[in-house]
């Protein structure tokens, strides 16, 4: 996920009654991502298994989402300078 | 042959950056620069990169030999390594405006104020192209020729000046002089040159065409050091015949004087401006021939080393023997206090110094005495606390702040006698200290007070994230001269700082709080919640008191920078150390500040925004940030400047350090990355340590000296618990704060633009003022007592032994993890034993407890975590 860890293993998961599968991914993170991951599904709908600190275990389905979800989360918190301060800083007098 | 570039800068648009980069011949090649030189274009927008082809343009012959790129985009860079390199800085920084100064190559842009700056020291319009065409690779692109042309036309051209006190327009010429005269305003303000004698009769204007109505005077000549450049590299194959001579026979050509009632001075200065094209009136000081005004007897002592960029400075300044307004800007801990004493002595009339704070306003006065053989009763402050009448009948040299001048309100009676004074007096020169922090309405306010025939801005950054620098530009002066960091850092007059972000993850329960922040704090200030809760990160105060002990240890003086009153208050106590901001006692911040020089035990200081400037604490040589003020380049450059004077130490390498402590994946990253913007174009390089967290803990998990970063999670669910039931004191501490700062600088405008800034302090002060305290035990916790409380469970620090320290250290903490579980609001007990398991009474036990800590944290903490080779999305990780 953004280079904070891989979709290593993918495993099925058995439902209560044996019948049902889902597809799941095992994802790798940094604590504050699981956080985020968690923050993002708060119906455990998409989390099959919390693992550890640093492991989730999610619906293959949902990988695309939360890929994409981070990606956008990263990127508020990264600095680019708007057009408007660059105007104004790179303003050619009067 | 550039006809088809047509006006704007011509060129096919093309999205990538790396292609613009590579179009400039020759500019790939240095590593050094290169990534700051696709800046220069499509800065107007962000995704699409404007791929400007200059490939037209034609190489010189030497070009190989020659500094200088002239783009058509009036942007021109500067090899800093050629050997031309010295002279072709000071002739760009006379009439360019520096954009980024790294290693390898410059980057300057031309703006019409820089131009007219130039034209201010009387640098002409062909000697500008002349010059730029000689130290030029490439022949000048038609765009530039008539971009200096058009602005240097009317530029300079009439100057203000003050002789016996009365006011002047000197022109260049006699036609200039007549087409001023053709305005109304002009014409109407105009004295008649034997007016005094009422024999002249030209009352009625009737003869204000003719020539007999100049006085003629003789241009001044310009130092030839200040123009020296220009005659550099003019032998070889360049032809041009413009000798020394002939330049100074421009310089040296006859000017038509006439003469212009005083009280109308301010309208004529404004209507020259508002002429088509403009005539900007220069205002210049011929000190030397003002013999109305009272001479200050003032001199350098002869043990004042004045250095070459200061000397250079100022003679941007005293450049043709009179004196000019305008600003300097040198970064601080250059001596920017020594520039003005200099020039105050130069002078050597009626001297006014406007400084922003009152510790700034002692330290001028000390320097004064340092630097100057002045006499005592010649030095005046002018403060909140320090009043006293002028002398009347002498000069002095006041100090004085900007809000003592520029308050509205209704003033007592001793203060608005000595503002009288102030006001019938005529200064010879205006010291405008800090001069970007001065917003622009009391300016103009003290510029109403204050009849000074020159005036001086100093600043170390002038950057604002406002447009006041424009208005600067119209009410002090042009900027006279723009010292490089790097040069100065090179040359040892500045200490060699490397600059640090150290990335802290926020922890698991921090961030979920962190995010579910919308959801949970609605109708609340959430981005007070979440900057609380960023602050507060276990953390980052484990990587803060990591470094802390790390530099302690070495031997060095740390300043730690906390924004926010709350944080710094909070981590102060929690690692037993002195805290000053603007809510402490003057005695208090001076015995903490003498003992921070001058004591070996006391190495760490935490300082709020009252310290980013002025304080002078020479010593220190390592700054820490727990937080700042959103998105401000300029505080991050006035905190760097903190550290910068040279060091003791002559090592080779780094011997400052200047630490960021930034909580990942939180809005703190955004910030500090455009903080650094400023610094970054200054050639400072900021080195990003992504682990430093896992270096703290390895360090410090089986020492128990690292009280804090052995917290466990409980320990750490309550520090949450408590900075969120705090969230409520913060708002109030911080308007408090707001307050105090307000009052001293008078900050009420807002500064950075809003859009990144969450709190308005000088506004949320106002509004603030009526809240009152509530809850009165967790506001003398937190809140203004907040100091003489550590220092009162602290014990006495100065006379303990050596092991005296760390019991001190454990006793505070103990104390402050016991308040954190709750005062009793009746009887002030505290209840030692809850959230402890077992419980003790006496300190003795309890401190084996806290050195217990480690033994828990290891299996809590569990932190197999971190991913090698993070690949966050940082900055530096361009996509």
């Amino acid at each position: 996920m953004t280079g904070k860890g891989g979709c290593d293993h993918e495993l099925f998961s058995r439902g209560k009654r044996g019948m049902f599968t889902r597809k799941g991914v095992l994802v790798t993170c940094d604590v504050p991502m699981k956080q985020l991951i968690k923050h993002l599904d708060p119906g455990n709908r998409a989390i099959i298994q919390d693992l550890d600190e640093t492991h989730l275990f999610v619906d293959a389905n949902a990988v695309s989402t939360i890929k994409r979800e981070i990606e956008s989360f990263v990127d508020k918190h990264v600095y680019a300078p708007t057009p408007d301060e660059q105007a104004r800083s790179g303003k050619p007098g009067r | 042959m550039f006809s088809s570039a047509g006006n704007g800068t011509a060129g096919v648009k093309r999205p990538r950056r790396t292609a613009s980069s590579a179009s400039l011949p020759g500019l790939g090649k240095n590593d050094g620069g290169s990534n700051h030189l696709p800046s220069a274009y499509g800065e107007e927008d962000e995704n699409v990169q404007p791929f400007l082809d200059f490939s037209h343009l034609v190489l010189r012959k030497h070009h190989e030999s020659k500094p200088l790129w002239v783009c058509p985009n009036l942007r021109i860079y500067l090899e800093a390594f050629s050997p031309l390199y010295k002279h072709a800085y000071d002739f760009l920084i006379a009439i360019c405006e520096p954009v980024a100064r790294p290693t390898y190559v410059h980057e300057y842009k031309l703006t019409s104020y820089s131009l007219y700056a130039a034209v201010a020291v009387n640098i002409h319009t062909e000697h500008i192209l002349s010059t730029l065409a000689r130290f030029s690779k490439n022949e000048l692109p038609s765009e530039v020729v008539s971009f200096v042309r058009r602005s240097t036309e009317t530029y300079g051209k009439a100057k203000l000046l003050l002789r016996d006190n009365e006011y002047f327009i000197e022109a260049e010429s006699k036609e200039v002089a007549r087409k001023l005269l053709r305005n109304e305003v002009i014409k109407s303000a105009r004295v008649p040159l034997n007016s005094g004698g009422g024999v002249g009769g030209g009352g009625g204007g009737g003869g204000g065409e003719g020539d007999g109505d100049f006085l003629e005077g003789e241009a001044a000549r310009e130092m030839s050091e200040n123009v020296e450049f220009l005659l550099v590299g003019r032998d070889e194959e360049d032809g041009d015949d413009l000798g020394p001579e002939a330049m100074h026979g421009l310089a040296a050509s006859k000017t038509a004087i006439f003469q212009i009632a005083k009280e109308k001075v301010r309208r004529v200065k404004e209507a020259a401006l508002m002429m088509d094209p403009p005539y900007p009136l220069m205002e210049e000081y011929d000190f030397r021939k003002d013999a109305e005004n009272k001479a200050l007897p003032i001199m350098l002592k002869s043990a004042t080393k004045v250095r070459t960029y200061q000397q250079k400075s100022l003679r941007m300044m005293f450049g043709n023997g009179r004196a000019r307004s305008g600003i300097i800007v040198l970064p601080c801990g250059a001596g920017k206090t020594l520039t003005g004493v200099t020039a105050a002595s130069t002078i050597q009339k009626g001297v006014i110094i406007l400084c922003n704070t009152n510790v700034s306003a002692v330290q001028w006065k000390a320097q004064f005495r340092q630097f100057a053989a002045i006499e005592e009763k010649y030095l005046v402050k002018f403060t909140s606390r320090e009043k006293t009448l002028l002398p009347p009948e002498e000069a002095v040299v006041l100090i004085t702040t900007y809000s003592m001048l520029a308050y509205a309100g209704k003033r007592n009676e001793e203060v608005a006698m000595i503002l009288n004074q102030i006001k019938g007096r005529e200064w010879g020169l205006m010291i405008l200290d800090e001069v970007h922090v001065a917003p622009a309405s009391s300016f103009q306010r003290v510029l109403d007070v204050v009849s000074a025939h020159a005036k001086l801005g100093l600043t170390a950054t002038l950057v604002r994230e406002d447009n006041l620098i424009d208005s600067l530009n119209s009410m002090i002066g042009p900027k006279l001269y723009e010292a490089n960091w790097m040069d100065l850092t090179e040359d040892g007059y500045l200490a060699n700082v490397q600059c640090v972000e150290a990335w802290c993850p926020m922890t698991r329960e921090f961030f979920e709080e962190y995010l579910s922040v919308p959801d949970k704090y609605e109708g609340r200030d959430q981005k007070k919640v979440r900057e609380v809760l960023y602050l507060m990160n276990p953390n980052k105060i484990r990587v803060c008191e990591y470094l802390m002990r790390y530099h302690e240890e070495r031997g060095d003086k740390i300043i730690v920078f906390s924004d926010s009153v709350y944080a710094l208050s909070k981590y102060a106590q929690l690692f037993g150390r002195d805290a000053i901001y603007g809510g402490t006692k003057e005695s208090d911040r001076e015995r903490l500040l003498a003992a921070f020089r001058i004591s070996s035990r006391v190495n760490t200081i935490f300082l709020s925004r009252v310290g980013d400037t002025s304080i002078d604490l020479p010593e220190a040589n390592v700054i820490i940030q727990i937080s700042s003020q959103f998105g401000s380049r300029r505080q991050e450059a006035q905190r760097l400047g903190r550290i910068l004077r040279p060091k003791q130490t002559a090592d080779e390498g780094f011997n400052a350090f200047f630490y960021t402590l930034v909580c990942t994946d939180t809005v703190e990253m955004r910030y500090s990355t455009k903080r650094q913007q400023y610094l970054v174009d200054q050639g400072y390089t900021y080195k990003v340590i992504p682990n430093l967290l896992e270096d703290a803990q390895k360090k410090c998990a089986n020492d128990p000296k690292y009280l804090m970063s052995n917290l466990n999670p409980e320990q750490e669910l309550r520090l949450l618990t408590q900075a969120l039931m705090d969230a409520n004191t913060y708002e109030e501490m911080e308007a408090a704060e707001g307050r105090v700062l307000q009052r001293a600088i008078q900050e009420g405008e807002e500064e950075d633009g809003g859009s990144d800034r969450g709190m308005v302090y000088g506004g949320a002060g106002v509004a603030a003022a009526g809240v009152r305290r509530t809850s009165g035990s967790m506001a003398a916790l937190s809140g203004g007592q907040g100091m003489t409380y550590v220092d009162a469970i602290g014990g006495s620090r100065t006379g303990g032994d050596e092991t005296g320290s760390d019991n001190e250290v454990q006793r505070t903490m103990l104390q402050i993890v016991t308040e954190l579980d709750g005062f009793d609001p009746r009887g002030n007990i505290k209840v030692w034993e809850r959230g402890w398991e077992g419980g003790g009474g006496d300190e003795g036990s309890l401190e084996g407890k806290v050195a217990g800590y480690s033994w828990r944290r290891s299996k809590g903490q569990g932190h197999g975590g971190q991913p090698e080779g993070n690949g966050r999305k940082g900055r530096r990780a361009s996509s």
